[in-house]
């Protein structure tokens, strides 16, 4: 009943003209390739050049890389922000509007499980689009597969051979919907770190089938970067099939993607978002002061009040 | 559950020059069979049997071994084993003796061999102590590692 | 042997003055790439370079159709010719002889 209530209401809304629902709506619409591993770089010049080669190849959806190292903050200072603010790539996003969708987002490096508490209490998380956890020990490891509040578990490329995740940790992880990373452009700069690489993909064979794998390509320069399918073609040697191999580049990410969209919002079953002003009937004068660009009214609480159990996942 | 699928391969390894010890241990053994399989089938050989990969055990005397890998990366191992001429600083050749899926029957296999060759070798003894000492030393089964 | 897969390759380099294209050069590169990756067993096969467009930078290979995956990767995973960062783009794979238009 509440539901139908919601929806007239909201129909209500979008004849007036006041809200506009989009089926294409930026916010949830993704497109295939993906790549969400484009390593941050101050140089706008070089940052161009990569997002243009992306494009070339065809991506449609890519993410820029933070790296944080939670282990290297002196613990005890609590209820303080740790994490850093995302990097201001406004610019580069309305550079690429139509062509890139750049999402952004934090690897956090660390030992042991306080991240955790830093994690709960940081407002900055919510800025980025994804957290991915990179553990340094294999206690972190199981931890960042079991309880992590991330979406994305990778690894150290040049030093990260040490740890394999085990069976256990690995199956719990694709349970709670948690994806694994493997990056290829190490592989590429430095034929030392393929054998390592090839090692931990084929370990994931072993533990459990490959489930829950994205490719990506942690890219430093242009030429690190490599066409989507010629990735998809890297699953011969990481021990996939050829179908998780086109998966990892595509269906996975996406549903990653949906997954973070998730942890960042709460609950929510429906996702609407203005497109103008949003004038309420009985409250017009107290929206009057939002500016046109002010784009990003987010009305998710809305829905959750009204279903807080269902979720409602757009594949 | 699922289980991991391992391989057990059990070789003898055959020197060029008759010898009765061949000063070779399992680290040698594990040295030289994945620096083979890496000149054989590259990084992609490497790293797809690095996990799993171990040998088991290692009788210097009987120059036997038995070498653990997994199921998928089998045929990486067996097609390397006879192009390998030289372990360590030996001259010597492999030969695939048994290729199990569980140690028990690796163990079984391996047994038998063994006391074949004790009984070769028991009659070239000439005292009883040697005897003894011998078959201590071919039969000792240290499998624990 | 009559199952051939052609390949239709573009190579980028950083900088395009240096490094000089030719038929042994590009040779070398893959087969180093290939037998790096999947050593002197797994990286043998008979690549056959078709056509070679040093100024498009373009050249077509042509493997058997076994190996289609393997010459890929390895190709895929080249960083460097001649010492310069290089990146290899599969344009195009097919099953039937292809020419540079």
């Amino acid at each position: 009943m509440l539901e139908d209530h919601f929806c007239a209401s909201l129909a209500a809304l979008v004849a007036r003209g006041q809200l506009k629902t989009e089926n294409k709506s930026e916010m949830e619409q993704t497109n295939p390739f993906y790549d969400f591993s484009i390593i941050y770089n101050k140089d706008d010049k070089v940052m161009r050049a990569l997002l243009n080669e992306l494009v070339e190849l065809g991506y449609k959806t890519i993410a820029i890389e933070q790296s944080f190292d939670h282990s290297k903050k002196e613990p005890g200072k609590r209820g303080s922000e740790m994490f850093p603010e995302p990097h201001k790539i406004e610019h580069l996003r309305k550079e690429f509007q139509g062509k890139l969708r750049i999402l952004q987002r934090l690897t956090i490096l660390y030992v042991d499980v306080n991240v955790s508490h830093a994690m709960s209490v940081s407002l900055n998380l919510r800025k980025f689009n994804l957290i991915a956890g990179q553990p340094k020990t294999d206690a972190a490891l199981t931890h960042c597969c079991t309880t992590f509040n991330g979406d994305l578990v990778t690894f150290d490329p040049v030093a990260g051979s040490r740890l394999l995740v085990n069976r256990k940790a690995y199956q719990i992880a694709v349970r709670r919907g948690m994806f694994f990373e493997i990056k290829y452009a190490p592989a590429i700069a430095d034929s030392n770190n393929r054998k390592d690489m090839i090692k931990i993909a084929q370990n994931y064979c072993t533990k459990g089938k490959s489930k829950n794998i994205i490719f990506s390509s942690g890219a430093v320069h242009e030429f690190q970067l490599r066409g989507p399918y010629d990735v998809a073609n890297l699953a011969f040697i990481f021990g996939l099939s050829e179908d998780q191999g086109k998966n990892a580049v595509d269906r996975n990410c996406r549903q990653l993607f949906l997954k973070a969209e998730s942890r960042r919002l709460g609950k929510t079953i429906m996702f609407v978002r203005g497109n103008g002003p949003i004038v309420f009937s009985d409250s017009s004068e107290a929206e009057d002061d939002h500016e046109m660009e002010d784009l990003q009214t987010e009305l998710n609480e809305t829905s959750e009040n009204n279903q807080p159990n269902k979720r409602l996942k757009v594949h | 559950m699922v289980r991991i699928k391992n391989r057990y391969i059990a070789v003898q390894i055959v020197p060029y020059t008759p010898t009765n010890t061949l000063r070779i241990n399992d680290h040698t053994l594990s040295k030289c069979l994945l620096q083979n399989v890496e000149k054989y089938h590259g990084v992609y050989g490497l790293g797809l049997i690095e996990n799993g990969f171990r040998v088991k055990y290692c009788n210097d005397r009987t120059k036997t071994a038995i070498i653990r890998c997994l199921h998928r990366g089998q045929k990486f191992i067996s097609s390397v084993l006879p192009l390998i001429t030289l372990i360590g600083d030996v001259r010597a050749k492999f030969r695939t003796l048994y290729i199990g899926a569980t140690i028990i029957q690796c163990n079984k296999f391996i047994i038998k061999h063994q006391k074949q060759f004790l009984d070769k070798a028991m009659g070239q003894m000439a005292s009883a102590k040697e005897r003894q000492d011998l078959f201590k030393r071919v039969m000792e089964f240290d499998m624990d590692r | 042997m009559s199952d051939y897969q052609y390949l239709d390759v573009k190579l980028k380099l950083r900088d395009p003055e240096s490094g000089t294209l030719n038929q042994v050069f590009l040779y070398g590169c893959i087969y180093k790439s290939l037998e790096s990756i999947f050593g002197e067993i797994g990286g043998q096969t008979d690549l056959e370079l078709l056509k070679l467009s040093a100024d498009h930078r373009r050249f077509l290979v042509r493997i058997p159709a076994d190996f289609l995956e393997r010459v890929r990767i390895a190709i895929a995973l080249i960083g460097q010719y001649q010492g310069v960062p290089c990146h290899f783009q599969v344009l195009e794979t097919s099953a039937t002889p292809l020419d540079l238009e």
